[in-house]
């Protein structure tokens, strides 16, 4: 610090804003601009992270998260033994498409997407929601 | 010191709040799950910073009250009662004969007196004990069958609230036959204890409670804004909203012929049953939707609309001096919104957002 300090002391005499100016200039731009891509990185992560996906549980065992932006058939339970639904994620939208329910209400729900919602089938005591939902309107349903 | 380092030490402070500004930048606390109880599902939503630890209160106190007021739980304390395990007074297990006395839960007197003041109150139309009579009709396990009508009509002549006595705590039941089944409270019941608890935690800012389609809304939104509760459309798809309530508070319940319901050679019906000949109700209304701050009132009173129609149920709530907000769908899809302060009537449009302060 002294080594470097002593010179400049000698020098600033005569033009001592400008050498610090233009120093201090392209340190709080250097800085300035890493601050504001690790804040970018951080928000992107948060978001990323925070993205809406879709949480399919039974008997409050979680049996898997989906992403809403890959269209897939996701089948719970199997044909053969009974017990089954079939959920599909189509244009970021998720419906069950089949099951063998005794009242088939959860086939008749309306499709729940990224804003949130659930779609449920008590017999089999089935729980699709959508986690992180952005929130949309209604915030819930009376039925 | 040098001016340079200071002048440094200055720019890399501020650089640092700027990353520190990253971590704090996360959204004020919200929990939310979906459990399944009491043959329904229930949904909560908590906002503020104790919302993790209070969702897990409110499901473990979900669990307790399942205990308390199931009647197909076994274990519960509904359950012994219907079973009569325990049954004190000069009940005789062996022939079955005497009267049955319980001391009761706080939880369940309030639930049966509610049931017992809303069968007074109807003329006998509200009956707690019609639980042989609907599980002839199978909505609750299946999809509804005709049940064969010699077993419903004996059956009916056995149910009755009349044998229902409630003293403080302690429970009489005078029939053998008689069993209570408080579907019609119960939800309410529970959804005012969850939410007087919420609101008596002062880390949670709001909270939407959904325990099977029973809404109730308090206390503040993250952004700002008052609460959405849509009301479902009979017979639409599920979601399919007839109309939206905005509110800051209170509860939404909603009673219908849509739901547990079956078609059989062209005649329709439904699990709002008459205690008089114990079969479907045909009052007019297809939907009542009962606005409010008294839950389990609130639960019950959308049931006792169902029963009686239109008219009768709202010269009940004026008689009774009860403050709330009833939507009525006709059986001819036709809107009415009746408001009890007013004693009015007015026609309300499919889709309409009603604005209403319970």
């Amino acid at each position: 610090m002294t080594r470097s300090s002593v010179p400049e002391e000698k020098e600033s005499k005569s033009r001592r804003k400008s050498t610090f100016r233009r120093a201090d200039l392209w340190l709080l731009l250097g800085i300035g601009l890493f601050s504001v891509l690790l804040f970018g990185f951080f928000l992107w992560k948060d978001t990323r992270i925070r993205e809406p996906m879709l949480e399919i549980t039974q008997d409050g065992q979680v049996l898997g998260v989906f992403p809403l932006t890959e269209d897939r058939d996701i089948l719970i339970g199997s044909r053969e033994s009974g017990n089954y639904n079939l959920c599909r994620i189509e244009g970021g939208k998720v419906r069950i498409v089949e099951a063998d329910c005794p009242d088939r209400s959860c086939t008749r729900s309306l499709a729940i997407d990224r804003r949130g919602g659930t779609i449920i089938c008590l017999p089999h005591r089935l729980v699709l929601r959508i986690k992180d939902g952005t929130g949309g309107i209604p915030d819930a349903v009376a039925e | 010191m040098n001016r340079r380092v200071r002048i440094i030490s200055c720019i890399c402070l501020v650089g640092l709040l700027f990353l520190f500004g990253c971590k704090e930048e996360k959204t004020p606390g919200v929990a939310s799950d979906t459990k399944t109880f009491f043959d329904t599902s229930v949904t909560l939503t908590i906002y503020g910073e104790g919302a993790d630890a209070a969702l897990a209160v409110c499901f473990a106190r979900c669990r307790d009250l399942e205990q308390v007021f199931s009647a197909q739980n076994s274990g519960s304390e509904l359950y012994r009662i219907n079973k009569r395990e325990g049954a004190g007074g000069d009940y005789d297990p062996a022939s079955r004969t005497g009267t049955a006395e319980f001391t009761v839960s706080d939880e369940l007197r309030d639930a049966i007196s509610l049931g017992l003041e809303a069968y007074q109150d109807t003329n006998g139309m509200f009956d707690i004990t019609m639980l042989p009579v609907s599980d002839l009709w199978d909505f609750r396990t299946g999809r509804g069958k005709l049940p064969d009508m010699y077993l419903l009509a004996e059956e009916v002549l056995r149910v009755g609230s009349d044998y229902v006595k409630l003293d403080g705590n302690t429970l009489r039941l005078s029939n053998r036959n008689t069993l209570i089944d408080l579907g019609a409270i119960a939800k309410g019941c529970i959804s005012a204890s969850l939410r007087d608890y919420l609101m008596s935690r002062d880390d949670v800012d709001g909270a939407i409670l959904n325990l099977g389609g029973n809404i109730d809304v308090f206390g503040q939104k993250p952004d700002g804004t008052l609460w959405q509760v849509g009301i479902q459309k009979p017979f639409g798809n599920r979601g399919e909203l007839i109309a939206t309530v905005e509110m800051p508070k209170g509860c939404v319940i909603s009673s219908g012929v849509y739901e547990r319901c079956f078609n059989e050679s062209g005649i329709f019906y439904h699990h709002i049953l008459s205690p008089k000949d114990g079969m479907p109700v045909h009052s007019g209304i297809s939907q009542a939707t009962v606005i409010g701050t008294d839950d389990a009132l609130a639960d019950t009173l959308s049931t006792v609309c169902m029963l009686l129609g239109k008219d009768k149920s709202e010269e009940l709530i004026l008689e009774k001096g009860y403050q709330v907000h009833v939507l009525y769908t006709g059986s001819d899809g036709t809107l009415t919104l009746f408001d009890s302060e007013t004693g009015e009537e007015q026609g309300v449009s499919e889709g309409t957002k009603l604005h209403i302060e319970p």
